[in-house]
């Protein structure tokens, strides 16, 4: 089984090497410079909340991904009442044990705890294993969020809806009509 | 002359490289910016000295926003 759970300064070297192994292999490191970013997990870290995805058996590091909420130094899509996720990367030796999708639904998790409406990614246009994982788990595309940071790099935007918090419970109102029927 | 260098797009200043005062040359890095998918260093585009650095590691920088000014 696949456990996500906050990174340790202990693991930043090795998920920096494993983030630079997964967009290599995605061929994402092929035409733009990246690679010292993807290695200073320290400094995602600092504003951030940097995940693991591991075996919970073994504790084999499989991915981690970089969760982000609006005001970080990371942020560049979400607005307020918004939170997107990124350096979403998962060991190209661990793919398609569902690890991937573990790291995504932390996310959706969190922003749903943080009482955010939606969750903004995007991705590279060529990326299709990872824009088949989100479709999957209910992203949809945002035009409106697409860009490209420079010529030949295109980015597709997407965004997760998340349902409105549930309406607060109504035990205290159960508890005035049981005390006044008491009375 | 003085050249103002200014920040193209969104980013994040991942890295400041350089410091007032520094002499660089045409293509020296003087800082980094990290944006979605990529790096970007922000380059001298000639022999000089570094008069400001008008950023912080850390800091979101808008397009147009000031970065550097070399002299």
């Amino acid at each position: 089984m696949v456990l996500v759970r906050p990174a340790t300064p202990a693991e930043y070297a090795a998920i920096g090497e494993l983030t630079v192994a997964a967009y290599r292999a995605d061929g994402q490191l092929d035409d733009k410079p990246y690679e010292r970013v993807l290695r200073d997990v320290a400094r995602r870290a600092r504003r951030n909340e940097v995940l693991v995805a591991v075996d919970e058996e073994s504790g084999q590091l499989l991915g981690t991904v970089t969760f982000v909420l609006p005001g970080s130094d990371l942020a560049q899509l979400s607005r307020p009442g918004e939170a997107e996720f990124r350096m979403l990367a998962v060991d190209p030796a661990a793919q398609r044990r569902g690890v991937g999708r573990a790291l995504v639904q932390a996310c959706l998790s969190r922003a749903a705890e943080h009482g955010c409406s939606a969750v903004v990614i995007c991705t590279r246009d060529f990326a299709k294993a990872a824009q088949r994982l989100y479709e999957g788990m209910g992203f949809v595309r945002a035009p409106q969020l697409d860009w490209s940071p420079v010529p030949g790099v295109n980015l597709l935007g997407l965004r997760r809806r998340l349902p409105p918090p549930a309406p607060p419970a109504q035990p205290e109102r159960a508890g005035r009509l049981t005390s006044s029927s008491a009375t | 002359m003085a050249e103002e260098i200014r920040a193209e797009m969104v980013a994040n200043v991942w890295k400041v490289v350089a410091s007032p005062g520094d002499t660089v040359a045409e293509g020296d890095t003087l800082v980094i910016l990290e944006s979605m998918k990529m790096e970007i260093p922000v380059l001298a585009e000639f022999d000089g000295v570094v008069k400001e650095i008008a950023v912080n590691e850390g800091d979101v920088v808008q397009e147009g926003d000031l970065i550097a000014v070399v002299e």
